[in-house]
């Protein structure tokens, strides 16, 4: 994809929330989650000869972030000084309060519970609106895979669900 | 078999609505990509294909270097074996000579 000086910045603007979005609901850590953000945007920039259209930007957007955001949780639960990665409580209490709205930050709690793999499918899932397809497609897995792991991060999320987030709807927050 | 639960799935959608990116995000990726392009070229080694090239050189050169030396083991073992029987057969035939003079010098 051949750009005109200035149309990379556009392209940034552009994609910048949903890439953001994606590293940082996965790591739950805004300074590490900028930091993947920029580094997929700079790898971006190196391979914009290889990609075709606006569609194959974005899909190789969503792939490389959730890749690099996953990855970065390996790599930091492996060294010590990293070790709020591994504490649930520590990403819930990060990202408690941070979120555009409280519905948002109950539903990002919710989601931080959820082991690494299955965040990844609920946000392509409802972050990026794409069918299981895509989704197996995006995550190098079968499709029936990314379906059990859809219906399994659901159930979970469901039951965590049940004493807050209905409560929350029902205005009872 | 989990049923999908319609009004669930829309709060996860209202509740997953990207987040904005940080201030200025979009000028820190900007000067990190000027950065990068007014990097000099990278050393020949960076390249991956010529690393790649670089490390398969290298093992055929052992593999090579490897199975030479096994080609010279090979070969001294075979002369070593010929001098022994060599030696083995010039015995044999001392001993030959031997035991048809040995009889006639016991006649004396």
């Amino acid at each position: 994809m051949r750009l005109a000086p200035g149309e990379f910045r556009e392209l940034v603007e552009a994609h910048q929330s949903r890439v953001f979005s994606i590293a940082y609901r996965i790591l739950g850590d805004s300074g590490a989650a900028e930091e993947v953000a920029q580094d997929v945007f700079l790898n971006l920039h190196r391979n914009l000869d290889r990609l075709e259209s606006a569609e194959h930007v974005l899909a190789w957007l969503r792939r490389v972030t959730v890749h690099r955001a996953t990855d970065a949780i390996r790599r930091h639960a492996r060294r010590p000084e990293f070790e709020e990665f591994r504490d649930e409580g520590n990403w819930l209490a990060a990202i408690n309060g941070k979120s555009e709205s409280p519905l948002g930050a109950r539903v990002e709690q919710l989601v931080a519970t959820l082991p690494p793999v299955q965040r990844s499918v609920i946000l392509l899932r409802y972050q990026e609106d794409l069918p299981p397809d895509e989704i197996a497609a995006t995550l190098s897995m079968p499709v029936a895979t990314v379906k059990s792991h859809l219906q399994r991060a659901l159930q979970l999320l469901r039951a965590k669900a049940k004493s807050t987030l209905k409560e929350y709807t029902r205005g009872r927050f | 078999m989990v049923d999908f639960d319609p009004e669930f799935e829309q709060e996860l959608r209202e509740g997953l609505r990207p987040r904005p990116a940080p201030t200025g995000f979009s000028n820190r990726v900007m000067l990190r990509v000027e950065k990068q392009a007014s990097r000099p070229p990278l050393g020949f080694l960076h390249l991956p294909a010529l690393r790649w090239a670089l490390a398969g050189i290298l093992i055929l050169a052992v593999v090579i270097g490897g199975y030479r030396e096994l080609q010279r083991r090979l070969a001294g073992e075979r002369a070593r074996r010929q001098v022994l029987l060599a030696l083995h057969i010039t015995g044999s035939t001392l001993q030959a000579i031997h035991n048809k003079i040995e009889p006639s010098n016991g006649g004396d």
